[in-house]
């Protein structure tokens, strides 16, 4: 364990020092470039493999826009570019599982989603080493450690082994495709024994014959074993969806606003005209004060838990809170919603429209 | 279904041979349609089944099940498909599982129709992290596409193409 912590700090070290050098040195094209971002977190991922591999090279060199075409950050084959033409040996894998890392025995960098609530995957991490039971990684500048079911539930199963000696694929690639072999074998089997033994079987017992013949018996049954098996497995295996609770949670916790309900502008006109529910302005103050739904609160997305609680002391938690935002699509109703919902409000739905349908349709 | 059975009966012992060059077309069709949507559920079950929380994850976003529904059916949707997919391949209790099949697929096309139409920003899912696209109407077409090839294959089973007669049921 020290050893890795080591290794960790000498990482983070090496990335921060890296970068707090460049920073304060003269070149100005690179100087802002450089500071920690999102962006970059690709290309932190293929420094931190090379300093892990013992390459040295200057960050600044992966700051090339043939390394990064877009302003979202690298893609998979130019991070793949920018490993090999700095002295990487590397390998991309799509459909890769948590036991391939830790076979892997090397670096790998991980495409994964920035936290549990993103929609989609967009963000790199660098799997270091895994340790007690967690995947340790590096995450732009900090070492995460990941259970099994955290690690699942945040990557897209894609990574690029990054190696400074030549990769062996069929070392990783085999006990993955014998396992998913199993996966595959071990229904087909199953099925091909009931076509072929089950007639013998069933035909032995009348009753059991008829009963077989019936074809909603049938779909029941089949679906009854899939639902049986489908409780064995997630109670049993070790990353099962019934033995993690802990991270149920959290995703749930993550998407809490998913479950907030959602009024059309008909519905939440009804509740304005009959003054039902108190409306409330999740956008900024600038846009609040440019325009609001009459009558509407104001509590931006970036306002901080205790002005929250105070905005929000004289309205009773029973009350209606109807949530909006600048349109269709923008996040900010759902991430206030959310957080009016963990305060303890419980009648709080989101006016998908928002401020820009309201106005639209209520000028006319 | 005692027609059925006989129609059958006759294609499993040498139906086919008899049959002219247009049965032969619907055998070949039938066939394919089986085979290819039975590989199809069993790719997607794998991928779900290899990255159940991404599922899930995927799941809460489609906003249409609350969320102990939405931890339900990531446990089980993909040993269904698993099932389904198995049973198709392998040509067991075909009435049930076509019927079955078709049910699947009108679930996903409600589901992925439901996420285009309210404008939501969301991966499929419907093959686990292979897929990172969002949900388009293109992913609406190609639901309505499975759909229809396993309606297809169900028909094409009632009129007496399936090889169910050596099974029990």
């Amino acid at each position: 364990m020290k050893g890795i912590s080591r290794i960790s700090i000498k990482l983070i070290c090496a990335l921060v020092l890296s970068i707090g050098l460049r920073a304060s040195a003269a070149d100005e094209v690179v100087s802002t470039a450089i500071l920690p971002t999102q962006n970059y977190c690709g290309l932190y991922c293929v420094y931190g493999a090379a300093i892990h591999e013992g390459i040295s090279f200057d960050f600044t060199s992966l700051l090339n826009s043939k390394y990064i075409k877009c302003s979202k950050g690298s893609s998979l084959d130019e991070l793949q570019q920018a490993a090999e033409d700095h002295g990487l040996h590397t390998l991309p894998i799509t459909g890769m599982d948590p036991s391939m890392l830790v076979r892997s025995e090397k670096p790998v960098a991980l495409f994964v989603r920035s936290d549990l609530s993103a929609p989609n995957f967009d963000h790199y991490i660098l799997y270091l080493r895994h340790v007690d039971q967690k995947f340790l990684c590096l995450d732009i500048d900090h070492v995460v450690a990941f259970t099994e079911p955290e690690l699942l539930s945040r990557w897209s199963r894609v990574g690029m082994v990054l190696s400074s000696s030549e990769i062996k694929p069929l070392s990783i690639l085999t006990p993955a495709w014998a396992s998913s072999a199993c996966w595959l074998i071990v229904p087909l089997g199953i099925a091909f024994g009931l076509r072929y033994f089950g007639p013998p079987l069933v035909n032995h017992s009348k009753g059991m014959a008829r009963l077989f013949h019936i074809r909603s018996f049938q779909v029941a049954a089949i679906a009854a074993t899939a639902v049986v098996v489908a409780l064995i497995y997630n109670q049993a295996a070790a990353s099962g969806l019934l033995v993690n609770g802990n991270q149920i949670q959290q995703i749930q916790a993550a998407h809490a606003g998913n479950f907030i309900p959602k009024l059309s502008e008909p519905a939440a006109y009804s509740e304005y005209t009959r003054k039902s529910a108190q409306f409330v302005d999740a956008r900024f103050v600038d846009d609040f004060s440019a325009g609001h739904i009459a009558g509407a609160i104001s509590l931006p997305v970036n306002l901080d838990d205790s002005s929250r609680k105070i905005v929000m002391k004289d309205i009773p938690r029973s009350a209606h809170l109807i949530i909006y935002c600048e349109s269709r699509g923008c996040p900010f109703a759902t991430a206030v919603a959310s957080r009016l919902t963990g305060d303890g409000y419980s009648d709080v739905s989101i006016y998908t429209d928002g401020w820009e349908g309201w106005r639209d349709k209520n000028s006319n | 279904m005692t027609r059925t059975a006989t129609n059958n009966d006759s294609l499993e012992s040498g139906g086919i041979a008899r049959a002219d060059s247009s049965t032969l077309w619907h055998v070949a069709v039938y066939h394919i349609l089986r085979i290819s949507l039975g590989c199809l559920l069993l790719l997607s079950a794998l991928t779900k089944l290899q990255s159940p929380y991404s599922f899930l994850a995927t799941l809460d976003q489609y906003e249409l099940v609350g969320p102990k529904l939405a931890v339900a059916v990531a446990a089980v949707l993909p040993f269904l498909e698993l099932t389904v997919g198995a049973c198709l391949i392998t040509g067991f209790a075909l009435r049930s599982t076509w019927i079955l099949a078709v049910v699947l697929f009108a679930i996903f096309l409600f589901a992925t129709t439901s996420v285009a139409y309210r404008g939501l920003r969301t991966t499929c899912g419907c093959f686990g992290t292979l897929e990172a696209a969002d949900i388009t109407w293109g992913t609406v077409v190609r639901c309505v596409a499975f759909l229809g090839a396993a309606i297809t294959g169900m028909c094409l089973n009632a009129g007496g193409l399936g090889r169910i007669a050596a099974a029990p049921v």
